[in-house]
């Protein structure tokens, strides 16, 4: 068993507590389902699906369509991506294919080819409030 | 009554130190017991039955996670049998994930018999309690006893690990995870284990989760194996450089056949399938460590 476990001694890896990673010269094809968040810097070919966030790092080659609560793109996506909360594309995030997020965000210097659609079911349509004197005045002018 | 069974070559010959000291320990807290010794590789799992046998339902292995692999495998098909642990080895992770610290706080654990269950993991017909390894580690881990004993010892151990770094090729592997996707990579390590003995694996992963985790370190510069390696010191890994998976099993083929450990002995080589059993351990474990 390898000694980097000792205890005390493992402070010098952070994650981030991703339950999955994907890293730099991997090369990962298939169907990857999860609960948990995603890290991704390596190459994947397939479908990426989790309850959870997708964080797609710089060195990222990505052909696949991607399904998440949260995703930030810092590499390359070719494939369509759906975030049912956020989706923020970094200034170094290169995505082909079509998008869909309740808050969007794409930063100077990004590069997105595709369709973009915001839900915005969640949004509560918050109206006015009226006071009791407002509706006095109107029936009054009535 | 405990059935004690003693690997007295387990962590450079520890028992010979503490010996007196545990058993004085072991009486003070009203658990002594009947205390056996193994003299070679197959004699623990035909003590363990000969325990079981004269009737003992908890036998206890004194030694590190290779005393215990033994014992777990001669004892799991008796499930009224309870396994405790009293950690003296090289390598003791499973104490260590168990909330066992060292042989002291191991008496106190055990005389207050707590009793959890663990999933197993299974290769090449043998269970597992702890992880897997392929890779630089296994090349390493028929050394590692080195790294607990004498000034000579740790130097022949430094000089072990400073030779084969030099000479290490990345292993070409294929794995594929639950037959749903599949990653390839040149690796420097390949870990699987049914815990968290990684910090690159989430924090509340249990043992008994029903799943496995592994981890692949892709490549660490030459000159940081040894820091990685030797010194113990994980920050010789650039944490792009890892990659971390959970599945239920594992296929893993490499390029050309290598060796495949097992809690820290060496016990087959690729191709393998790794998974996790339906089988449960019943273990004695720490009231700090919750197993839920």
């Amino acid at each position: 068993m390898v000694s980097m476990f000792d205890k005390g001694k493992i402070e010098g890896v952070k994650t981030g507590g991703a339950e999955t990673i994907v890293g730099t010269s991997v090369k990962l094809k298939g169907n990857l389902k999860s609960d948990g968040d995603i890290i991704i810097d390596g190459i994947v070919t397939g479908e990426l699906k989790t309850k959870g966030s997708v964080i797609i790092g710089p060195n990222a080659n990505i052909i696949a369509n991607i399904k998440a609560k949260d995703i930030t793109v810092s590499g390359s996506v070719q494939g369509n991506i759906e975030a049912t909360d956020r989706l923020d594309i970094m200034e170094t995030g290169r995505v082909i294919g079509d998008i869909s997020a309740n808050i969007l965000s794409i930063s100077a210097g990004a590069l997105f080819t595709g369709n973009s659609k915001m839900n915005d079911s969640h949004r509560e349509i918050i109206q006015e409030p009226v006071l009791e004197e407002e509706i006095e005045e109107k029936n009054e002018a009535k | 009554m405990y059935y004690y069974i003693v690997n007295p070559a387990a962590g450079g010959a520890k028992i010979n130190k503490i010996q007196e000291k545990l058993i004085a320990r072991l009486k003070r807290l009203g658990i002594m017991g009947e205390f056996v010794k193994s003299t070679g590789a197959d004699d623990v799992a035909k003590l363990a039955k000969l325990g079981i046998e004269r009737g003992y339902k908890t036998i206890v292995a004194v030694g590190g996670d290779g005393t215990i692999n033994e014992v777990m495998n001669a004892i799991i098909d008796n499930d009224k049998i309870v396994l405790g642990v009293i950690p003296t080895g090289t390598t003791n992770d499973l104490a260590d994930a168990l909330g066992i610290s060292d042989w002291y706080a191991a008496t106190g654990i055990l005389a207050s018999r707590k009793i959890e269950q663990i999933d197993l993991g299974k290769i090449a017909n043998k269970f597992f309690v702890t992880s897997v390894t392929i890779g630089f580690d296994s090349k390493i881990s028929g050394s590692r006893r080195l790294s607990r004993g004498n000034f000579i010892e740790k130097s022949r151990y430094a000089f072990k690990v400073f030779t084969e770094a030099a000479s290490f090729k990345p292993i070409s592997a294929f794995l594929k995870f639950d037959n749903n996707y599949e990653a390839e990579a040149d690796c420097f390590n390949i870990i699987i284990s049914n815990s968290q003995f990684s910090p690159a694996i989430k924090k509340d992963k249990k043992l008994n989760d029903n799943l496995l985790n592994t981890m692949i370190i892709t490549k660490i510069p030459g000159a940081k194996i040894f820091k990685y390696s030797y010194l113990a010191d994980s920050s010789a890994i650039d944490l792009p450089r890892i990659s971390v998976f959970r599945s239920k099993y594992i296929d893993i083929t490499t390029k050309d056949p290598v060796d495949v450990t097992a809690d820290g002995q060496i016990i087959t080589k690729t191709p393998v399938r790794i998974s996790v059993t339906d089988k449960k351990l019943r273990v004695i474990v720490s009231r700090k460590r919750k197993i839920k």
